[in-house]
């Protein structure tokens, strides 16, 4: 087939192999596949056939009311700090320090759960508050590095999540602690504190703020000056300086947002699933809402599709290590195997000139 | 506060001794880390690497092997997964963030699944001997500090050496001076005939390979077995020591040392009742770092192309 038949065919056929190609979604759905195949592979080691380790994810993380919210409850937090993400990484920006914005704010959360004691609905609005305010913060420090002194923000968000680690384990070990617990951890939240849960799910309301929040994303995103201006930003940052774009406040603006998104996330898991600050309570969000991100093609919808998966294998596979014995951080090594699939193919597709 | 015992030679004795032994896991990796950086391509597979070799070398061990097997192991490892790195950021030019974070999951996922395959739940699991020790003649002999400081095991003195033969390897070979030129100038060592993106591969792999090492120092050395989140940060912060080196692998032996020292100490200052908390010492190292990234910013030997894919 020659180029000039596949360029007529482009405009006929909606199937045609190069609208598949350039397709935006195209290097998303052939990593999902590999990353199929790969569990499948990885599956069969252990004497697991590929039906039934999906049947038995399945069963763990949507066959009943109790898994789907599970599920549900898991694909939250990723969900949100990766479309807080987004607004960075649209303007070529690395926040890869939204573990430590996570943990600082369900820290500040925390903080003012247990020791402020604020009246009746208003406690929670001010966990949000705190909690969004010290990711925003701890996101600002590595925007403002960036902007003025033009210091690699990769670098800084990265030793910046050490030092939120630390910060982190010192308040729930000094401040913040349970004196009853032997484990560093807060004391239980009181009513006023925790998340109500929305009726019809039987799952925090944490769900219905990342609804409210991914709608505006994607306004915002997609019709906002703000996401015209990252786009181009992101697109080709010398023109858009050029251009007279304040790339600096930019990069300030996209970092707050996501580190504030990230906080907000440490909030509502704090106080929606635990109801109490506790140690190991991310396991790996932050990274792994940029694997989410990534494969979700820095969209809103599919930062939603991707954590919804990811939420759906994390859950299932502690159904695998029930069943079979597998561990469950095979999902974890997938989830890594699905990214640089993404990558790849994306480069590849480029550079084939299929985009 | 027991200020006879925190001002004491024996304090300071054992919390030189205890960092030195604490800070090789860190210096290794970060000399991988230097090597690959100096080459032009930003490593942040340290962490994923040192879970993934340090596994394989315990493996190794606990299957019978001996130490220096098991090393070699976790090099092999550690060059596997840089050729996968250098797969990605150099053959394909994909952004090098994405492939250094991606395989530290895919290392610390991997590992501790593999863990698990072998030996279920972890309780099954040996824990393999010390390594062996050794004096340093006479300088083991001074009072106090020679028990503390000079009688180590043996992988604490081949981290200094691996040091040292870094940085004889970058800044005194020819190898070395065209790795630094893939760093630095790439387009120029193009024009003269030389294939950076090989160059780079070297570089890289050699690099992750000592990250690998790293990890292995960690396990077989230290540690002596497999936990979930054994490495605990050690990885990044390597990304980090390097910075404060300023990409010099000698520099990374004070650098990497400062983490050790304050590693060490605070265990030891939790024992005189000194009230610090732990956490305010731990962070530290990484406010030096952050603190070198802004007040050096101008006058350290950046690797001009560092983070740039070198397109022929």
């Amino acid at each position: 087939v020659t180029a000039g038949a596949l360029a007529v065919d482009a405009g006929t056929r909606p199937w045609s192999r190069r609208r598949v190609l350039a397709s935006t979604w195209f290097p998303s759905v052939v990593a999902v596949v590999i990353a199929a195949g790969a569990t499948a592979l990885l599956l069969s080691f252990e004497g697991v056939g590929f039906g039934e380790g999906v049947r038995v994810l399945w069963e763990f993380a949507g066959s009943d009311a109790f898994s789907r919210r599970q599920w549900i409850q898991r694909s939250i937090p990723l969900a949100l700090i990766a479309i807080g993400l987004i607004f960075p990484f649209r303007a070529g920006i690395w926040n890869v320090g939204a573990e430590g914005q996570f943990l600082l704010g369900a820290a500040g959360a925390a903080a003012v759960a247990t020791k402020v004691s604020l009246p009746g609905p208003s406690s929670l609005a001010g966990m949000a508050v705190v909690g969004t305010a010290a990711g925003g913060v701890w996101a600002w420090i590595a925007g403002r590095l960036r902007a003025d002194h033009g210091i690699n923000e990769v670098v800084v968000t990265l030793m910046l999540n050490l030092v939120a680690y630390q910060l982190f384990v010192w308040a729930l070990r000094v401040p913040l602690r349970d004196p009853g617990s032997p484990v560093p951890q807060t004391a239980s939240f009181d009513d006023d504190s925790v998340l109500p849960k929305l009726p019809w799910v039987d799952v925090h309301a944490g769900l219905l703020v990342l609804a409210v929040l991914a709608v505006v994303a994607a306004v915002v995103l997609a019709r906002s000056r703000l996401g015209l201006q990252l786009r181009a930003v992101g697109h080709n940052a010398a023109a858009a300086e050029a251009l007279a774009l304040p790339v600096g406040r930019l990069a300030v603006r996209s970092m707050v947002i996501s580190g504030s998104v990230a906080g907000l996330a440490g909030m509502l898991e704090a106080s929606g699933v635990h109801e109490r600050a506790l140690l190991g309570m991310s396991p790996g969000f932050g990274f792994t809402a940029v694997v989410v991100m990534l494969l979700g093609q820095r969209t809103v919808v599919g930062c939603l599709l991707g954590a919804a998966l990811f939420g759906f294998l994390v859950v299932g596979a502690d159904g695998l290590q029930t069943e079979f014995g597998v561990a469950p951080d095979l999902v974890t090594a997938v989830q890594a195997i699905a990214v640089l699939a993404v990558l790849g193919v994306s480069t590849l597709v480029a550079r084939g000139g299929g985009a | 506060v027991r200020w006879g015992e925190l001002l004491s030679a024996g304090f300071l004795a054992t919390s030189l001794g205890g960092g030195l032994r604490l800070a090789a896991p860190v210096l290794v990796s970060s000399l991988g880390g230097a090597v690959s950086e100096r080459a032009g391509v930003l490593n942040l597979s340290l962490e994923g690497t040192m879970y993934l070799g340090g596994l394989t070398s315990f493996l190794t061990v606990a299957a019978g092997g001996s130490w220096p097997l098991g090393l070699l192991v976790g090099f092999a490892t550690g060059a596997v997964l840089g050729v996968v790195h250098g797969l990605f950021s150099i053959r394909l030019r994909c952004d090098q963030v994405v492939t250094g974070v991606a395989l530290t999951i895919f290392g610390e996922g991997a590992a501790q699944y593999f863990h698990i395959l072998r030996y279920g739940d972890g309780s099954g699991a040996p824990r393999i001997d010390p390594l062996p020790r050794w004096r340093v003649p006479l300088l083991a002999r001074i009072p106090t500090f020679g028990d503390a400081v000079f009688d180590q095991q043996v992988l604490v003195y081949l981290g200094l050496v691996l040091a040292v033969a870094t940085h004889v390897l970058l800044f005194r070979t020819n190898w070395g001076l065209r790795v630094r030129a893939a760093g630095d100038a790439p387009d120029a060592l193009g024009a003269v005939g030389h294939r950076v993106g090989w160059l780079r591969l070297q570089a890289l792999v050699l690099g992750t390979g000592l990250a690998g090492v790293g990890g292995a120092f960690l396990i077989v050395g230290e540690t002596r077995s497999f936990d979930t989140g054994v490495v605990a940060g050690r990885g990044w912060l390597a990304v980090g020591i390097v910075i404060l080196a300023g990409w010099r692998p000698l520099w990374c032996i004070p650098a990497s040392f400062l983490f050790g020292f304050v590693d060490a100490a605070q265990l030891r200052l939790q024992l005189v009742e000194v009230p610090v908390s732990p956490e305010f010492l731990l962070m530290l190292p990484v406010a030096a770092v952050l603190v070198s990234l802004v007040v050096r910013r101008r006058r350290v030997a950046v690797p001009l192309a560092l983070g740039r894919p070198y397109e022929p």
